[in-house]
């Protein structure tokens, strides 16, 4: 279930499709690795390291508060810091899946 | 010297990475977690690493040096291989890296991670012996010790001068967040002292965020000059403590001259620079454009829009390892965002900080425009202490994550 709603949303990202972007058929192996990547900057900050509580908490927590709070702050609808210049810079589609991908995540996931 | 440890490991693909700063000791642990097949070799002369990030509020007398030190017994323990010793020589032809003390380590894919080097003599006088008297503390260590203690040693009325380069450089709010925290020392310790700031630019990062905030914390305690006012720093007299511009003269009691930086050596002499001084890369795998197999990450390449950061680097490495670990299967890279975000100190309590999302271009990384930027210019209190807490806390994690 999860699986497909990932490749629902991944599969617009894919369309336009420069010569070193994977064209292929987007089995979760290739989709799955997209959103890594995707989302590979989240965890500079929001990183679980367990001693600190500062940065709120995403991994693990439910995709559809995640893409609330993404779309919120890049609307201007919700209060940040730095998150509303940050969220400025994704399309709605790559914010759900980075959703799926941090909420599919362990808690205690090291990224 | 034969070739030695990972050559012997059979089959398995072979990455070696030069340098274990927040580049090279990132993508060395995210190559582990994105394929543990994968050997992975980390080639670093110190066993102590020292953070430039936070380096600042050591020099600022709020942390003590330790907050600054790391070791590498956590990398290791995820399976990389750590080396320590400096590479000398990369021989892209029989793809492999020759280390000071005659080891020879062959690779599949290597990756180029060891900093910037500071260009000697760009401002005349200014070399490695000035340096020990007019400290640089761009990169952290002995430096950073040294320009705290002169600031300690300095009586009550004293000049501070700070001198940074031109763009680009390493971490480009460093200077001004560097000015900020020594104000606050000054301020708080000798409050007839000065601080100078003699830029070789005309503008910085995040300037109407420092100079507003400087005004209100600090008064007229700082004195910034851009290019325009005396003209950029051409010499020093490091015995008297003089600096030149173009047009005057300062004695300074304590010099902090930031001299202009490109790639370290060991890429500059493997082939990968480019008459800018910094790398090429392919913006979507970090590989050279000068030399096929060979990755460059962190401050060494050019990163287009993406900022000199720690921040930076490790987002690139953590991107620059999957697609590694792809090629290496043959298949092929994806492209992706990055994003970035520098935080700077201005006084304690007080937080600012500059955001970007990026996305390779036709050759270089490129800013996404309408995102990022820097944090409103009128604030709550709250809100700036909000972002000191948030620096604080990114410091944690990311040395956390990449060290612990
Ligand atoms: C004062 C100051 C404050 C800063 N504050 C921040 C901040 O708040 N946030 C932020 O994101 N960034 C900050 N930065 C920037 C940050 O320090 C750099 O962008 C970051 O260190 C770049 O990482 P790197 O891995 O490319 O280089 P480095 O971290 O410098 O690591 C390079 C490593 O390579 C090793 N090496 C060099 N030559 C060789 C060789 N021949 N063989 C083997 N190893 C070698 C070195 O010993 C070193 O360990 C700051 C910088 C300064 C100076």
């Amino acid at each position: 279930m999860r699986t497909f709603r990932l490749l629902a949303l991944v599969l617009p990202l894919l369309l336009p499709t420069p010569p070193v972007e994977v064209a292929a058929a987007p089995q979760s192996g290739e989709s799955g690795a997209t959103i890594k990547l995707l989302a590979a900057s989240c965890s500079g900050c929001h990183a679980n390291a367990a001693s600190d509580d500062t940065f709120p908490e995403i991994n693990g927590r439910p995709a559809a508060e995640i893409q609330e709070a993404m779309l919120a702050f890049r609307a201007d609808e919700r209060k940040g810091t730095v998150m509303n210049r940050i969220a400025k810079g994704y399309s709605e589609t790559e914010i759900g899946a980075i959703a799926d991908y941090l909420a599919a995540l362990d808690e205690d996931a090291e990224d | 010297m034969g070739a030695k440890g990972a050559s012997a490991r059979g089959a398995s693909a072979r990455v070696v990475v030069i340098g274990g700063g927040y580049a090279g000791a990132t993508v060395a642990r995210s190559l582990r977690a994105s394929d543990p097949s994968i050997d992975v070799t980390l080639i670093e002369p110190r066993r102590t690493f020292h953070s430039c990030p936070f380096s600042n509020l050591v020099i600022g007398g709020l942390q003590p040096f330790s907050v600054l030190c790391f070791g590498y017994d956590d990398i290791a323990a995820t399976g990389v291989r750590m080396v320590f010793e400096r590479a000398i020589r990369v021989d892209p032809v029989t793809k492999t890296v020759r280390t000071e003390g005659d080891l020879d380590f062959h690779y599949d894919r290597l990756v180029m991670a060891p900093g910037i080097e500071m260009i000697w003599n760009a401002i005349s006088g200014y070399n490695e012996a000035a340096a020990e008297l007019m400290p640089h503390a761009w990169q952290a260590g002995p430096q950073t010790l040294l320009l705290r203690k002169q600031l300690e040693d300095m009586p009550d009325g004293g000049v501070v001068v700070i001198a940074p380069p031109a763009n680009p450089f390493r971490c480009p709010p460093g200077p001004y967040e560097r000015a900020s925290l020594i104000a606050h020392y000054l301020k708080t310790n000798k409050p007839r002292s000065k601080l100078m700031i003699l830029d070789s630019k005309e503008y910085f990062s995040k300037q109407i965020l420092f100079q507003r905030a400087w005004t209100e914390i600090y008064g007229d305690l700082i004195e910034w000059h851009g290019i325009f006012d005396f003209g950029a720093v051409i010499a020093v007299r490091p015995l008297e403590r003089v600096l030149v511009t173009e047009s005057k003269e300062v004695r300074a009691d304590v010099a902090n001259v930031i001299p202009p930086q490109r790639a370290a050596r060991i890429a500059q002499i493997s082939g990968l620079a480019d008459e800018t001084g910094w790398c090429p890369i392919n913006p979507v795998t970090f590989e050279s454009s000068l030399q096929a197999g060979i990755h460059v990450l962190g401050d060494a390449s050019n990163a287009g829009a993406m900022p000199k950061s720690a921040f930076s680097a490790n987002a690139q490495a953590k991107v620059c390892a999957v697609q590694i670990a792809r090629l290496l299967k043959g298949k092929p890279p994806i492209r992706t965002k990055l994003a970035n975000t520098c935080y700077s100190l201005v006084a304690p309590g007080y937080g600012i900080s500059i955001a970007g999302v990026y996305e390779p271009g036709e050759v270089l990384i490129d800013s996404i425009k309408g995102a990022g930027g820097i944090s409103p210019i009128y604030a709550s209190a709250k809100f700036r202490r909000l972002e000191a807490d948030y620096g604080a806390s990114w410091y944690r994690t990311i040395t956390e994550q990449v060290f612990g």
